[in-house]
Order: C-alpha cells, then sequence, then structure tokens
C-alpha cells in the first residue's frame, strides 16, 4: 500500500514518534550554536497611555535613573511575568502621520517613516474603489532576511502569520492586514488559518524511513513537471506577468528546501491542531495559542527564523471575550474611547505574550541556553491611545545572546525617537549595522542602552 | 436622465479635492476626472459632452495580456467538473477576504502558504481519484495500461489546462506516470492527477491572445475565450458543450458566441452562479460574519445566520429565474421566510409549515436594503456610517476616500445617541465633507435593529428620527427610511450604472480606471436597452468586443 507522506505523517500521530527536523542536522558545522531569531508582533489599535505608562526605569540621554526600578501600568501589568527577560521601551513616537491613522501607522512602522498617504495612495490595484496607504519601502523584516546572514540558513525564509484579518477595508485595499512587503514592496499577507500552516511546515518532516524515500522521490518527480511547466508558461509570458510565476517558483523552492531536510532531532511533533474557523472572535483566543504553538516548533527546527505575527488587522475587529464593553471590536472601541475594555484588551495581549515568552524560556536550545536566549521578541502598537501616535507602546523580549538585558524600562520620552531606532539597534544585533532604517529624516540611530 | 450624467458619476475617482465641497456638486463627490489620481487621465471622450454612448459602440480593450489565477473557489469547482464527487478541500489564499467579489488578478501571487494549500487539495484528490481507477481510465478490453494512460492524458489534461497539450508536455506526463508506475498502475495515474492541478496551466487563466503585435489589440484564443465565458458564467471549466465549440475553433465566430453566452446563463449552474456574484457584491459571499453581542441579542445564533442568508439566496434566485430587474432587486416586496425571520419581520408564518414560505412584506420594507441578511451584514461597529458607507460605495459607486491628513477625530468622545454622534461628524468642517455623503443615508436605517428588527420608537417610547438626505446623485432628495430610499435606487440611472460597474470589474478581475470609460459607458447603455434584467448584466458584457480582446500589451 502506497504511502503519502501526508499519510505518513498523519500516521505518526502525538508523539508517537521522536522525530527529526531539519534542524541542527544541517548544523553539523557548528555543533552547540544555536541560531538567532526575530518575532515581531503587532498589537492593532492599543493601548491606553495613562494605563501603558511605566513608572519609574531610566531617562536615556537625560535624568539617568535605574532601568531595573520601574512598576507596570494597569494595561501592561500582566508582563509582569516576563519582567526578568522584558525591556520596556518607553516614549517612542510615530511621525508624520497621515491618510488612514491604522493603515498608516503599520506601514510606517515596520517600512519607515515615508509612504504613500491619504488620498494620493489610490492602490493602483484596487482602482477607484480602494483607498488607503501605500508603501514605498520593504518591511524591517524583509531587509533583515535579506541582509542579515544570522538569518540565513531555514528552508522558510520568513513566516507572515496573523491571528485575524478582518479589517473594514476598501474593496480590493489588502494593506490592512498586511505588515510585512518584501524588496520589491509587495504585500506579503499573513496565513490565518493555524492548521494550514502546521502542514505547510511541519508535513514534509519525516523519518528516513524507506516510506518516506519514496515519498520523497514522488514530491519531486511531481515537483519537476510543475516547475517545467511553470517554465514553458513563463516564457510565453509578457515582462510585467512575469513576476507571478516568479513568486509561484519561489514558493515551490521553498517546498523543494524542506523536501532535503535531513532526518533528525530530538523534537517530538505534535499531533496538527483542530481545524478553527479563523476570523472568528470567539476563537482567538486558541488561534493565538495555535499559532503559538507553530512558532515554537518552527523555532526548535530551524524551519524559519523570521516571524512576523499580526493579532489582529490594522482595524481589529476583534472583540475578546470576556472583556465587557469591547463587543463593537477593538477598532470601532477606540472610537468610543472606552478606556476600561481598551486597556483590559491591551492587558490580555499583554498575558498572552508573557505566557509565550515564559514558555520559550523553558524550552532548551541547540547551545544549552534557552530558547528565548536566542529569540527576540519585539512588541508593539501603531497608536499611543485611540488614534494618537505620541507614545507608542513597545516591549522587547528574550534575545539575551542578541544583547538585549532583561528587567528593565528605559524611556526616551520628547527625543524625537521612533521605532525606527528600535529597528536600527536589532539590525545591529543580527549583524547588519545599520544607522538609519527608512526614511533617514524620520530616525536618529540606534537607542543608546538597549542593546550591548 | 443622461447616460453622460450616470457615466460622470460612476466613473468618480478620488481626487486631490477629497471629499470636501462636492455636497452641491450634482456630478456627485469627488469628482475630478483629471485629478492627480486618475493614473490614466480622464480624457477618454466620454465625461464631456453628452449623448447616449451606443449600446454597440466599439470600445477600445483596456486589459492587458496576463494571467489570471483562479479564486479559490475556482479552483474547487474546477477540480469538482474534472472528478465529479470526488470532495476537495478548500484552497485558501492568504491576504483575500473569503467571498470577496473580485478576484483580483493581479494580486495575490502564489506564497509558500498557498503552494501549500493547493498542494494538499490536489494531493487528496488525486488519492480520491484512483480509488476507482477502471472507472477513471475506462480501458478498453486487451488495451495496454500505457495506451489506456495515453488516452486517459488526452481526454483529462485539455479540458484542465484548457487547451490542447504539446508533445513534450504529453511526454512528460507520461514520464511522470511511468515513475510512479514502478510500484503500481495507480500510484502512476495519481501522480499524474497530483501534477495536472497544481501545475500553473491549470492554476492560471491565461489571456495572451492569438498574436501580440505591440500596440494592436490582441484577439483571445478560442480557448481563451471559451474559458473566459465559462469562468465567468458557471464560476468553472467550460461545459462539454462550450468545450466542443472551442476545440473546433467555432466560438470565436460571434453568432456561436453569442448563443452559447445565452445557453449557459439559462443553465441552472449559470443562475446559481449569477445569484452568488449578487451576495458577494452584498458583502454575503461568505455568509453573514457579523458579530453580535450575545448579551444583547442571544437569539443571534448560526442557525439564524444560515436563516438570514438563506433568505437572500432565495430572494435572488428567484429574481434571477423569474428575470426580474434591478428595480425589483430594491424595492420587491416578495420574499421567503421560515418561522425564524417571520418572527423579525413580523409576517405570519402558515402553521404547519415548514421551511422557507413565500410572504409579502410589510410596507416598512423592501428589496434587499431591509433584508436581515444585508442588514444584520452592515451592524459593525458604528451602524450609521457603515450602511450610509455601504449605499454611497456600494449602491451608488461614489468613493469615500479615507480620513483626511488633517482629520482630528479627538472631538467626538463617543457621547450621546448615534444620531447625535452622527450629527457632530457631519457638522464638523474636516470629517463633515466625508460623512455627509455617508450619514445621512444611513439615519434612514435607525428604525431598524442590529437583528433587523423594526423598531420605529426607541427605549423611552419617543419615535425614531430616521431623517435623511439624499445628495450628489440623480434622485437626490429627503429620505426618511429603506424603503423611501430603495424607491429612489429603484429609480436611479446611477445606481442601475453602479451595478453594472461592479458586474464588468468582477468580469475583468480588476477595479475599474479611467481607461474603462467607454466600456462601463456601452455596458450600461446596453443594460438599460436591454431592459435591466438581472441576466442582462452578464450578456452585456459578454457581448463585448473588450470581453474577447487584450490590449497589445508592451
Amino acid at each position: 500500500m502506497h504511502v503519502s507522506r501526508r499519510s505518513f505523517f498523519r500516521g505518526v500521530g502525538a508523539g508517537t514518534a521522536a522525530i527529526f527536523g531539519g534542524t541542527f542536522a544541517r548544523q553539523a558545522f557548528g555543533q552547540g550554536v544555536a541560531p538567532k531569531r526575530l518575532l515581531v508582533f503587532y498589537m492593532p489599535n492599543s493601548s491606553i497611555r495613562a494605563n501603558w505608562a511605566p513608572t519609574g526605569g531610566r531617562v536615556v540621554g537625560g535624568a539617568g535613573g535605574d532601568a531595573t526600578q520601574f512598576s507596570f501600568g494597569t494595561a501592561n501589568s500582566t508582563l509582569m511575568p516576563a519582567k526578568p527577560y522584558l525591556t520596556l521601551v518607553d516614549g517612542l513616537d510615530q511621525k508624520n502621520i497621515g491618510g488612514d491613522p491604522h493603515g498608516s501607522g503599520i506601514i510606517r512602522v515596520m517600512t519607515g517613516g515615508t509612504i504613500i498617504a491619504g488620498e494620493k495612495a489610490k492602490d493602483p490595484m484596487a482602482g477607484s474603489l480602494g483607498m488607503g496607504n501605500l508603501p514605498v519601502r520593504p518591511s524591517i523584516d524583509q531587509i533583515l532576511v535579506d541582509q542579515s546572514a544570522a538569518l540565513k540558513g531555514p528552508p522558510i525564509f520568513s513566516l507572515q502569520l496573523a491571528g485575524d484579518t478582518r479589517a473594514d477595508n476598501g474593496r480590493s485595499d489588502i494593506h490592512m492586514h498586511v505588515m510585512s512587503y518584501d524588496l520589491k514592496v509587495t504585500p506579503l499577507p499573513p496565513d490565518a488559518e493555524p492548521t494550514k500552516t502546521f502542514t505547510r511546515l511541519f508535513s514534509n518532516i519525516m523519518g528516513s524511513s524507506q516510506a518516506a524515500s519514496k515519498a520523497i522521490a514522488e514530491e519531486t518527480s511531481v515537483l519537476d513537471f510543475i516547475k517545467g511547466d511553470l517554465n514553458r508558461l513563463y516564457q510565453r509570458l509578457p515582462a510585467d506577468q512575469r513576476p507571478k510565476l516568479d513568486s509561484h517558483l519561489g514558493a515551490l523552492r521553498e517546498f523543494e528546501r524542506t523536501l532535503v531536510l535531513p532526518a533528525q532531532s530530538n523534537v517530538t511533533l505534535p499531533p496538527p491542531p483542530p481545524v478553527v474557523a479563523p476570523n472568528v472572535s470567539a476563537n482567538h483566543q486558541q488561534l493565538l495559542r495555535q499559532y503559538f504553538d507553530i512558532i515554537k516548533l518552527a523555532f526548535q527546527l530551524d524551519l524559519t527564523r523570521m516571524v512576523t505575527f499580526m493579532f489582529a488587522s490594522a482595524n481589529s475587529q476583534v472583540v475578546i471575550p470576556g472583556i465587557a464593553g469591547l463587543n463593537k471590536g477593538i477598532h470601532p472601541t477606540a472610537h468610543d474611547y472606552a478606556v476600561a475594555p481598551l486597556t483590559q484588551a491591551t492587558a490580555w495581549y499583554c498575558d498572552v505574550v508573557a505566557k509565550l515568552v515564559v514558555e520559550l524560556q523553558a524550552i532548551k536550545d541547540l547551545d544549552g541556553s534557552s530558547l528565548l536566549d536566542n529569540t527576540l521578541i519585539v512588541m508593539f502598537s501603531e497608536t499611543g491611545q485611540y488614534h494618537e501616535f505620541a507614545n507608542i507602546p513597545v516591549a522587547l523580549f528574550g534575545g539575551s545572546k542578541l544583547g538585549l538585558k532583561g528587567g528593565r524600562c528605559l524611556r526616551y520620552t520628547g527625543q524625537g525617537r521612533t521605532m525606527a531606532d528600535v529597528w536600527t539597534g536589532i539590525s545591529g544585533a543580527f549583524g547588519v549595522p545599520m544607522t538609519t532604517f527608512g526614511d533617514a529624516a524620520y530616525n536618529m540611530g540606534p537607542l543608546p542602552e538597549l542593546f550591548g | 436622465m443622461k447616460a453622460s450624467n450616470f457615466v460622470l458619476s460612476s466613473v468618480l475617482l478620488a481626487a486631490s479635492s477629497g471629499c470636501r465641497g462636492t455636497v452641491d456638486n450634482p456630478g456627485g463627490p469627488g469628482v475630478n476626472p483629471n485629478g492627480a489620481a486618475g493614473a490614466a487621465g480622464g480624457g477618454t471622450g466620454l465625461t464631456g459632452g453628452g449623448g447616449s454612448p451606443s449600446p454597440d459602440a466599439v470600445c477600445s480593450p483596456a486589459t492587458a495580456p496576463r494571467v489570471w489565477r483562479l479564486s479559490d473557489e475556482q479552483f474547487s469547482n474546477a477540480v469538482s467538473d474534472l472528478f465529479p464527487g470526488i470532495t476537495v478541500p478548500a484552497v485558501v489564499t492568504p491576504g483575500r477576504t473569503k467571498g470577496e467579489l473580485l478576484n483580483v488578478a493581479e494580486r495575490y501571487p502564489v506564497d509558500g502558504a498557498l503552494a501549500s494549500s493547493v498542494r494538499t487539495s490536489a494531493e487528496a484528490v488525486a488519492a480520491d481519484a484512483v480509488k476507482d481507477l477502471p472507472g477513471l481510465l475506462k480501458c478498453q478490453a486487451g488495451q495496454a495500461d500505457a495506451a489506456c494512460v495515453g488516452a486517459f492524458v488526452d481526454r483529462f489534461v485539455p479540458r484542465a489546462f484548457r487547451r490542447p497539450l504539446d508533445a513534450t508536455e504529453r511526454a512528460a506526463l507520461l514520464a511522470l506516470y511511468t515513475a510512479g508506475a514502478k510500484t503500481a498502475s495507480a500510484d502512476g495515474v495519481r501522480l499524474l492527477i497530483d501534477a495536472v492541478l497544481q501545475s500553473p496551466s491549470f492554476l492560471y487563466r491565461t489571456e495572451l491572445g492569438t498574436a501580440v503585435v505591440s500596440g494592436k489589440p490582441t484577439a483571445l484564443t478560442p480557448y481563451e475565450l471559451a474559458t473566459n465565458l465559462s469562468f465567468l458564467v458557471l464560476d468553472s471549466l467550460p461545459d462539454v458543450e462550450l468545450w466542443s465549440k472551442a476545440q473546433d475553433g467555432s466560438i470565436a465566430q460571434p453568432q456561436v458566441f453569442t448563443q452559447q453566452a445565452a445557453r449557459l446563463l439559462q443553465t441552472p449552474r449559470g443562475r446559481d452562479n449569477l445569484s452568488a456574484i449578487f451576495l458577494k457584491w452584498l458583502g454575503l459571499g461568505a455568509g453573514i460574519t457579523t458579530e453580535l453581542d450575545a448579551t444583547v441579542y442571544p437569539e443571534y445564533d448560526d442557525s439564524l445566520r444560515q436563516s438570514m442568508l438563506g433568505e437572500s439566496t432565495r430572494f435572488i434566485s428567484g429574481l434571477v429565474e423569474q428575470n426580474g430587474t434591478l428595480a425589483d432587486l430594491m424595492t420587491s416586496r416578495k420574499t421567503f421566510v421560515d418561522g425564524r425571520l417571520a418572527t423579525i419581520y413580523g409576517v405570519p408564518y402558515p402553521a404547519g409549515s415548514t421551511g422557507f414560505v413565500p410572504t409579502t412584506l410589510p410596507s416598512e420594507r423592501a428589496g434587499i436594503l431591509t433584508q436581515a441578511g444585508v442588514l444584520v451584514g452592515k451592524s459593525r461597529g458604528h451602524e450609521i456610517v457603515i450602511r450610509g458607507k455601504f449605499v454611497r460605495r456600494d449602491l451608488f459607486c461614489q468613493n469615500i476616500p479615507s480620513p483626511p491628513p488633517t482629520v482630528n477625530i479627538m472631538q467626538f468622545d463617543g457621547s450621546g445617541t448615534e444620531r447625535q454622534q452622527s450629527a457632530k461628524r457631519v457638522s464638523d468642517s474636516v470629517c463633515g465633507a466625508c460623512h455627509s455623503l455617508m450619514d445621512p443615508l444611513g439615519v434612514t436605517f435607525e428604525k431598524f435593529d442590529a437583528l433587523a428588527r423594526y423598531k420605529p420608537t426607541a427605549a423611552d417610547g419617543t419615535p425614531v428620527d430616521s431623517t435623511g438626505q439624499l445628495t450628489g446623485t440623480d434622485v437626490d432628495g429627503p429620505v426618511a427610511s429603506p424603503v423611501e430610499l430603495a424607491a429612489r435606487l429603484g429609480l436611479s440611472a446611477t445606481a442601475r450604472a453602479c451595478v453594472s460597474q461592479n458586474m464588468l470589474a468582477y468580469a475583468l478581475g480588476r477595479e475599474l480606471t479611467p481607461a474603462d470609460q467607454c466600456e462601463q459607458a456601452r455596458v450600461a447603455t446596453q443594460v438599460e436597452a436591454l431592459g435591466s434584467h438581472l441576466p442582462d448584466l452578464i450578456a452585456a458584457i459578454v457581448r463585448s468586443p473588450t470581453f474577447a480582446t487584450r490590449t497589445g500589451g508592451q
């Protein structure tokens, strides 16, 4: 009886086999060295400034103070369990805001400054009915994946994920639910269905059985035909249509790379998560949970080193169950200036992130340290509160092997600092020295004292 | 209503002036065909002057040669047509809103996630398809395996690829079969099917034409033409009869093409697909996804959502089947209710009935605007804005730009009733420019709650004020209810042109640009000339030479 790779995989079942993993089989050249990873969380439409503001901490470049002596606000008090691994970065602003506040905010943070804003931003693909904001530069994650040697190696160069993608977009406008743009500034929309992501990442991982060898041979034969077909079609296409197939070929190559992963690892692959309907508020917590488990596993198996994750779109329609007064969804609630539900929503997201941080701390990495030590996590919102852009919430976690110290609150209030100054610092930590990111006029260089 | 007017207002582009100062502009908001936003310029000659464009005007094609990937739904439909009875695991394109009206051809390149989704589906279908290998291959007695598989390839693959196979492809497929068949013949066929369903030749429709001469329009090949027609009308592959017309090339003859288009529109699948397009236009393509507060609307459960969707589906299907008009869509009081909807609408539901029964709506309801599915679908967040924007943008095709950079929303603190908040938005010097186009339409729905129940009095017993105003259209005037609004929409040439504009965008797989003005006007005039019946919308589009030709490209 034929055993397809997929059925083979399904047959593995929960915990019945210790599996393989590409990870560090490929790392024969560097036993005991763990990869460095970056995980970026976008927490849309948060928070409430007065309730986020920590007290104490260190005013960098000013009054000074002890970075480790600070207290959380009510909106981020749920970060407490992650405090030893965290740096709160306070006092960053968004600059040059125009056009749609959320759509422009997320693009400005991720691509650095300039966008085509507001009424001039008519997406050529969206025609007369689609409006919004267009980026003019790639996002930081894609630049780092391209330039950082530390991030190269895994079969999947970067992953774009979302906990919810609903948005009150203009028709055909996708920029509200995209946070990553490739080097050609093509939007990279996130995957929002954990079971499908699980299949994409893990279905090709299996032992070195005879069935697996046969399955790999089959996949390779099929792939050869598909690539041949793609090439034949490519030759017939006008130049402006070829990028579509370039992207398609890139996707096939990604799959091809996963096919040659060697079989070795001490990681036990769990069964696929149950199918949960995406973009349903009642499922939000479970969807995040499923994705967090997938991210942990993908990092452990070194399938990817770069993940951007939107909790929801830049126009969040999510209703977090159990939070009174949030029944219109987070974004409409921000229009209502409802302090309590917005504070609770922020605290809720901080809580899920803190739990993940603690879990990553408990997982042993290849170099004997924890997964968290080699993984830098960034969480930000594009707004300080409602639709205001001063004092946006920013927190960094983990990454001690990248030079980030925990247990700190650093303040840069009033210095004209932006997220670009965080990104340039992170870029340096990943071995890509950068003095400015995006529009040079809107950033001042890496934040002093953040790394090192 | 002169045609020139609705052309004008139906090609609105958000110009640099945004919504400002446009309220009293008879052409509608943001009219500035030569504005900075009009990438291709506005001067195609139909915005000035006047006089109706001829229904048979010959417009230059405005769509360049391209490949157009099947939508997620089309993938499922096409695979189902190739393998009837086999379950097709759904493919999901990341970033695309499920049930969205347009399958934008230049959006959503295949990424790792999508390729994985397609692979998973193709592998499952292929494994299922070979379970009954003799039934699939239909080998003749005594026929050798290889010959039989060759015949299967010749039968199956051209239909899947919607074009003849060339010798290289055929050889490659047979080689794939041979490689797989080392273990079992079924394995070989399975790999072959798996590969075909993941191939770009299956996943992309080509619109490359017969011979591209730079600068000169090119006619689609007979195969491309038949494929375009079938995906427009059936949302799937050509059926057997259409396929034969592609194979013998006769589909390129206008008479044959017209006859095939008319035939397909009359098939149950053609009618169902037309209904589905209307549901997508109304935002119901993925069902009713609005979330309501369960403490306020405890009865809002999945079965009620199914009832609501069921009504909209039956209402539109009924109109399509009876050759109803766009005015009927807006104003008809004849619909279908089940027990739960009857309660919401306050209409009798005959004792002993089950499921949906025909009903006539009370005077406060008419057409799609007061349908539960549509109203609930537009009950998110701030309803007055959402509902007003829906009417303005989706029913009049008048764009509402994003909030301008100077907007100060901090002055709106969320206090007061929805109506009071709306009044504040409309009277604000910056916000009012756009909100005066949305809110005065949205307020006319104020007597309907989020569950689409009629509530003419507020909790304190005072009558609800739902008086609004229609401006910037060809049917301006005071309106105080969705029924009054629907009556005006039923009379509006702008609204009729808007539906055909949406349909044209759907047919082209892209939003329209100024370069489409000629075709837009031609289709709208054609629809009017035919009587504005729902199937006329498709008929008017496929009659066009631009449907069958592409620009000279680069």
